[in-house]
């Protein structure tokens, strides 16, 4: 369970930055486009290979976790997923505020 | 619009819904006293499978369709906003929750008959499922306005 976690939340961490930075660099909004056909599908293709590299690093190194370790974990992963959400949310408010 | 194009937004929208309903089931279920796993994990499939197809269909539309023909007159007419702010929200908020799905079923897998004993990990698992149901009910809602700003 604990690479799913390391998976999941790398994953999200993934998506808000490449959401943000994508929007602020076109650059790297033109390289996911031409690589991926569309930008968003190049989020979505990437962040499951960051997921999957994730979990496969900490299955191979099989992290050792108590359970108030793992609490901890889930605990992090909820506020990472509260955060991310408003984050992306406020920044779309800004950029239609100011395009 | 093609009727395949059609179909792939209403498999969409039907999906999605199914998707958040199993997610309040689990939601639900995590907050009852005991909890009966194997419901819950069959509800953690449906979630997951419908996510990744409704992420599919509606992936398809919005690359497909969306982009040329419905953001323009979103854009152009008395709501940009719908576009600027809930297409652009929705669309990147939708890549968290198949993810979160099979965070919540690998949790029930491996976790999911001991979890009446760990109220704390129970707790937690609790509160990233009413997450991810209200994360699924915010994309529901920008997908409704979007639609109303396209009429």
């Amino acid at each position: 369970m604990v690479a799913s976690i390391v998976g999941v939340s790398v994953s999200i961490l993934f998506l808000l930055v490449m959401t943000v930075v994508s929007e602020l660099v076109p650059e790297l909004k033109v390289w996911l486009t031409n690589s991926f056909s569309h930008h968003w599908v190049g989020k979505g293709v990437l962040s499951i290979a960051v997921f999957l590299v994730f979990f496969g690093l900490d299955r191979t190194y099989k992290t050792k976790i108590t359970e108030k370790g793992l609490v901890g974990a889930v605990n992090t992963l909820n506020i990472l997923v509260i955060f991310s959400a408003v984050l992306i949310l406020l920044f779309f408010i800004y950029e239609g505020l100011h395009s | 619009m093609t009727k395949f194009l059609e179909t792939a937004l209403i498999i969409h929208i039907l999906l999605g819904l199914v998707g958040v309903s199993s997610v309040y089931f689990i939601w639900t279920g995590f907050l009852k006293k005991t909890m009966k796993l194997s419901s819950l994990i069959k509800s953690g499939w449906i979630a997951l499978v419908s996510f990744v197809l409704s992420w599919l269909s509606g992936g398809y539309y919005y690359v497909a369709y969306y982009g040329d023909n419905v953001k323009p007159v979103i854009k152009a007419g008395d709501y940009p906003w719908a576009h600027s702010v809930f297409t652009e929200t929705k669309e990147h908020l939708f890549l968290f929750l198949p993810f979160l799905t099979l965070m919540i079923l690998i949790a029930l897998y491996f976790y999911g008959d001991k979890l009446d004993k760990n109220e704390k990990l129970k707790k937690s698992l609790t509160l990233l499922s009413g997450i991810t149901f209200f994360l699924g009910v915010f994309i529901t809602l920008a997908g409704v306005i979007i639609s109303g700003a396209n009429r």
